[in-house]
């Protein structure tokens, strides 16, 4: 299958894309250790989104594995995930947002998941105020929570070139950060670049 | 801490009821008859926008397990609630209140009674819909999460009288639903009433 449209999501910053049902996104850590928070809205209906919450609890797990369907909030699948080369990622934390940075380490401005994803809805006409962008999925964050249930920050297991392949189960908008959290060591304190790629039908 | 009444109501089994809490009163959710789930949202009484958020609070605590002192917050990450008294210590905020469609696709039944529409009915008097209503906190439900990263599903560990008590630290609405979840253990498969107070803190 040929690529349709491949992007280069800039370390710190975000990217949005439309896929139709059948499409295949694959998102590619291409330098390693490197998050991306993603985030689907139905093109149909923007109140019918990709929903991590009502996602775990069909799943009854915090994990997704290949083979996987990602439920929106009307627990409708809008994604399956095709391919996963690392198995490990989050769907419990937020995104890094404005106020994260402020708080917790007084920097002002700094550019963060919550802004990258509005703007990139924004480029494709999905107006969203900020608290009404979706909780993300977090390819490749490795935040696993413990036995007392405690989470902890490690860095990402994802090696250069990794990807996870994500079918289109809907029409949707997808908006992806190369997340840029480099106070904590998720993403090896220092942002790299995400890659993203469309396929009609199956890559392989 | 001296508490003095100044109102109280019952959620109905199966249903759900708004309530509103000011700034420095305290909330006390009362699990009446035992083994029942309570699920909680919380919105700024005058800026709807900013809600009880449990993903973030999730974040900021750094854990997904709750122990009396903590605080709760919204999604500015500003401290909604203080736990100030919990007779229970289990309880959930990461999983999703039941929907209609949970009932569809879990179990094959239409029109079950859910937490989703008792939750939107209680908030609709302030303008909510449906997809506005926040992933909810669910008192006194015991799914805690596993390091395999599955949710177990326990009864809830409360017994008749039970209570959690919070501190609100921002004028709130709150809804809350009586969990209509009887088709697992999780409300020993008898949904029952939940009891709230409201008190002045003298």
């Amino acid at each position: 299958m040929h690529t349709v449209t491949r992007i280069t999501v800039p370390a710190r910053s975000g990217a949005s894309i439309a896929l139709r049902a059948g499409q295949v996104l694959r998102v590619i850590d291409l330098e390693g250790t490197q998050v991306a928070d993603l985030v689907a809205i139905s093109q149909a209906d923007r109140h019918e989104y990709l929903d991590t919450s009502r996602t775990c609890s069909t799943l009854n797990r915090i994990y997704f594995r290949a083979g996987d369907q990602l439920l929106t909030n009307l627990r409708r699948p809008v994604l399956e995930v095709i391919r996963d080369d690392v198995g490990r990622h989050d769907m419990q934390m937020a995104a890094c947002d404005e106020r994260r940075y402020q708080l917790d380490f007084g920097a002002t401005d700094h550019p963060n998941c919550l802004a990258n994803l509005t703007q990139a809805l924004a480029s494709l006409d999905f107006n969203l105020k900020w608290w009404e962008v979706p909780n993300p999925v977090n390819l490749f964050q490795s935040t696993p929570v413990q036995a007392d249930g405690s989470f902890i920050q490690l860095p990402a297991q994802s090696r250069p070139g990794d990807c996870v392949e994500l079918r289109a189960l809907m029409d949707v908008v997808i908006a992806v950060s190369a997340c840029p959290q480099d106070y904590v060591p998720i993403n090896g304190l220092q942002p790299t670049p995400i890659g993203l790629e469309v396929f009609d039908g199956d890559p392989s | 801490m001296t508490l003095r009444k100044v109102n109280e109501l019952v959620v109905p089994a199966y249903s759900g009821r708004a309530v509103e809490v000011r700034r420095r009163q305290v909330l006390r959710v009362i699990d009446r008859e035992g083994t029942q789930i309570a699920d909680l949202v919380a919105a700024r009484r005058d800026d709807h926008t900013e809600v009880l958020d449990t993903t973030r609070t999730r974040n900021i605590l750094g854990r997904c397990v709750l122990k009396s002192g903590d605080r709760l917050f919204s999604n500015h990450r500003r401290p909604v609630f203080v736990i100030v008294r919990d007779d229970v210590g289990r309880h959930d905020f990461s999983f999703a209140a039941c929907d209609a469609r949970r009932y569809e696709l879990g179990f094959g039944v239409s029109g079950h009674p859910n937490c989703l529409d008792n939750l939107t009915g209680a908030l609709a008097p302030y303008g909510f819909e449906w997809w506005r209503v926040p992933s909810p906190f669910n008192v006194f439900q015991n799914t805690p999460l596993q390091p395999d990263g599955t949710f177990g599903l326990g009864a809830a560990l409360s017994r008749p009288g039970d209570c959690l008590e919070l501190l609100a630290l921002m004028d709130l609405v709150v809804a809350v639903s009586a969990c209509s979840q009887d088709l697992t253990d999780v409300n020993g498969r008898n949904p029952t009433s939940i009891g709230l107070e409201v008190f002045d803190v003298g």
